[in-house]
């Protein structure tokens, strides 16, 4: 199926994004109650980290992709492409912010990967 | 604990939420049948199936990421793999023609992303029991 690289590519810019709101939110802290309890200066605080907001452009671009797929692409083809996200995800995470992983999480992925692949293969019929 | 059961709440209705929410964008979509991406996208914009879908979706990310760091990823992960499964079923019930494979495939990734969720607390364990020096 032709939808394949515009579901990649909108699945890749899913997990950049995510990736970047981890990394930003992170840098704002953790949220306690004091913070929830001034939500406009929170959301202020937030707005100012740069990953942050690039981190929602970048969910807002694959969301659109996500709405082009949709539009002529069966959900239940395309929806299963998006457990590729946490294996993009963890790759970066053991790449960029040296996080290790358990065998268990390494066969985890192994089969999201085989999963994914028996899904591509049904678009053809 | 009691905050615990909340949290179990949470992810679940952030997982329906989900789940609804890309049976409506692909509802809103597929109806669309607009001549080329931008007048696609117009469309879309003012589709209430589509705005709808994306509210939901955004509601369900929100809330997943608020509540993930309440509760342990091990089990918050295979509720959230059970969208995988969820999906292809709403979008059969939908009138889609699922192929057996898919259903395969679907439940394939399932156990996939659990068992990436199961690793977690495995080191999350272990810096509890060091912490408490059971280690």
């Amino acid at each position: 199926m032709n939808a394949i690289p515009l579901i990649l590519a909108t699945v890749t810019l899913a997990a950049a994004g995510q990736l970047l709101l981890k990394t930003g939110m992170a840098s704002v802290g953790a949220l306690g109650a004091d913070a929830l309890r001034e939500p406009i200066a929170l959301a202020w605080r937030v707005a100012r980290v740069p990953q942050v907001v690039f981190g929602f452009l970048l969910y807002g671009f694959s969301a659109v992709g996500w709405i082009v797929v949709l539009a002529d692409t069966p959900l239940s083809f395309a929806y299963p492409f998006l457990g590729l996200s946490y294996v993009v995800v963890t790759a970066a995470a053991v790449v960029i912010l040296k996080e290790r992983f358990a065998g268990r999480q390494w066969a985890g992925l192994a089969l999201i990967v085989v999963g994914v692949v028996v899904v591509a293969f049904t678009g053809r019929s | 604990m009691k905050q615990d059961r909340a949290a179990y709440v949470l992810v679940a209705v952030s997982v329906a939420l989900g789940v609804a929410g890309q049976l409506l964008l692909r509802l809103g979509a597929s109806s669309l049948h607009a001549p080329g991406t931008a007048a696609l996208l117009r469309a879309a914009a003012l589709s209430p199936a589509v705005v709808g879908g994306l509210a939901a979706y955004a509601v369900s990310s929100a809330l997943w990421l608020a509540v993930l760091s309440r509760i342990d990823v091990s089990k918050a992960y295979p509720m959230g793999a059970s969208s995988h499964v969820l999906v292809v079923a709403l979008a059969a019930l939908a009138g889609e023609a699922v192929p057996p494979q898919r259903w395969g495939g679907a439940a394939l990734i399932m156990v996939g992303v659990t068992l990436v969720g199961s690793g977690h607390v495995a080191e999350e364990d272990l810096v509890e029991a060091a912490e408490e020096g059971r280690l």
